[in-house]
């Protein structure tokens, strides 16, 4: 027979144990949340960190970020992850997530102010469909695949890859690929300019799985990704893919091209927040340093080229302010500026003032 | 009955060990992740103030043509440099110095270029963490080069 003294420590043992264990398990699964939660931390402290060595020190680094879903997204200048956002200002960063990225830094020289910015990319691989025919070659279509291969990333000391690709030849109903996985110097120094001179011709390319597919042509065409342009400066890129609504960006540089291709108009529009504020504090320098350099250098030839100077930056500052990058007119205008300025230090740097 | 009593004393006495012991350790875990959260921060406010030292030691705002890597300030950009301009390319409450070896006189446009210190953001309050290094920093007018220490960080 069971005594009561027997029924309460059966009872008060089951209560106690169920309690102990629901503490423990509660506790232990926090414990390892936060656990993961710090060595997520970790690795987004070590990428940031990895960012900043390479935006001043220049030196290509890969950094396995050990999951490819640790970051949700890349919103400009926020990394969106579970456990944190991480932002990178005043490092200007077009980031594409990925297990394995691949940090490079690459500069935007106008002669007297460059322009600084990171890529963070995965392996990728972008293929040019040129379009234009061997009779009439045309030299804003090829100059502009080796502008925009220019300004990517160079990997050949990094374990991940930016490989670039030339297509596509429709031969009845398989599509062929030329000239697939170059590097970046390789393909514009050998790749380009042997297809340039053997009279190749393209035709549109069909979507290929890891692939960026990047049409060049001087009239629209139906592609996805589209790029036409207007002279060698300006023109438009059309996106048009499927789940996508279309749009059509200006560009004045290569790297607005770049930026819609690695991340849409998000990109588009925080890389031209940055360069023109950038460029807004540099014209402002640049002008009040040729102002003091008139004031104080002794060299009486100098005078009339520093005022120059100081009179067009004057202008693209001013300019910056109003300007809206979306419109064609005030691009050139932008452009124009930019030349001319770079043109007016060229002389000042020549004559040695 | 006592003795029934003593019994169920007894158990409340061992459960209250028990859980007693389980809190030590559930506090002591959780002390010990809170100052691994600490020192994370702290290791964050040193990585910012290391990376603003080096920004600006490297900036092509500052730094002379040709002089990529390793710095070259170049002092009529260093004297037309402004507190929003840092704020502009750094960020907020940022400071900066740089100070020419066994020089006192501070930079303005109408001392330029008999000087050789310069300051920006500056401000009186002592909570602030800054790293400093020595640069190069041309003579534009003289074409000399001269050492000086370069002096960068943020009030917190």
């Amino acid at each position: 027979m069971i005594s009561v003294m027997q029924i309460f420590k059966i009872i008060f043992g089951i209560v106690l144990s169920v309690f102990i264990l629901m503490i423990i398990l509660r506790f232990s699964s926090s414990y390892w949340e936060i656990g993961e939660s710090g060595k997520e931390v970790e690795i987004l402290m070590g990428m940031k960190k990895t960012i900043e060595d390479v935006h001043t020190t220049g030196i290509s680094m890969d950094f396995d970020m050990g999951s490819e879903d640790l970051i949700y997204l890349y919103s400009p200048p926020d990394l969106v992850t579970s456990v944190m956002d991480v932002n990178i200002d005043p490092v200007t960063l077009l980031l594409v997530p990925g297990k394995t990225i691949s940090i490079h830094r690459e500069e935007y020289d106008i002669g007297w102010w460059r322009f600084r910015f990171v890529y963070a990319l995965p392996e990728t691989r972008i293929l040019f469909a040129p379009l234009d025919t061997a009779e009439s070659r045309s030299d804003l279509v090829w100059n502009s695949v080796g502008n925009i291969t220019r300004y990517l990333p160079s990997t050949e000391n990094t374990e991940t890859k930016v490989r670039f690709g030339v297509g596509c030849n429709d031969t009845g109903d398989r599509q062929t690929y030329f000239f697939l996985d170059w590097e970046g110097d390789y393909f514009i120094r050998t790749v380009l300019t042997y297809l340039l001179l053997e009279g190749y011709e393209f035709v549109p390319c069909r979507g290929m799985e890891g692939y960026r597919i990047v049409t060049v042509s001087e009239t629209p065409v139906d592609a996805g990704f589209q790029v036409v342009p207007f002279d060698s400066e300006i023109g438009y890129v059309y996106v048009n893919y499927m789940n996508e609504s279309p749009g059509s960006y200006l560009y004045k540089n290569p790297l607005d091209i770049i930026s819609v291709l690695l991340g849409g108009e998000k990109f588009y529009d925080y890389l031209n927040g940055k360069f023109l504020k950038e460029l807004s504090v540099a014209s402002s320098l640049a002008s009040r340093e040729a102002n003091l350099l008139r004031t104080k250098s002794n060299r009486q030839e100098c005078d009339p080229i520093h005022s120059r100077f100081v009179q067009i930056l004057g202008s693209l500052r001013n300019g910056i302010d109003e300007w809206d990058y979306r419109d064609e007119d005030d691009m050139r205008e932008l452009s124009l500026r930019i030349r001319q300025s770079s043109e007016t230090y060229e002389e000042l740097e020549e004559m040695g003032c | 009955m006592l003795k029934g009593q003593a019994h169920i004393m007894e158990y409340v006495l061992l459960s209250f060990f028990i859980l007693l012991v389980i809190f030590l350790i559930v506090f002591f875990l959780m002390g010990w992740q809170i100052g691994t959260t600490s020192s994370r921060q702290s290791i964050l406010r040193e990585q910012r103030a290391s990376f603003l030292l080096r920004a600006f030691s490297n900036s092509p705002h500052l730094n002379k043509e040709g002089f990529t890597e390793g710095g070259m300030l170049e002092d009529s950009k260093l004297t037309v440099l402004e507190c929003s301009d840092l704020e502009e390319l750094l960020g907020k409450n940022v400071f900066a110095e740089v100070r020419i070896l066994d020089s006192i006189s501070e930079c303005t446009q109408e001392g330029y270029p008999r000087c050789g210190v310069w300051t920006f953001c500056k401000r009186e309050d002592k909570n602030f963490i800054a790293y400093d290094t020595p640069v190069n920093v041309y003579r534009t007018l003289t074409r000399d080069v001269e050492i000086g220490i370069l002096t960068v960080g943020f009030y917190e």
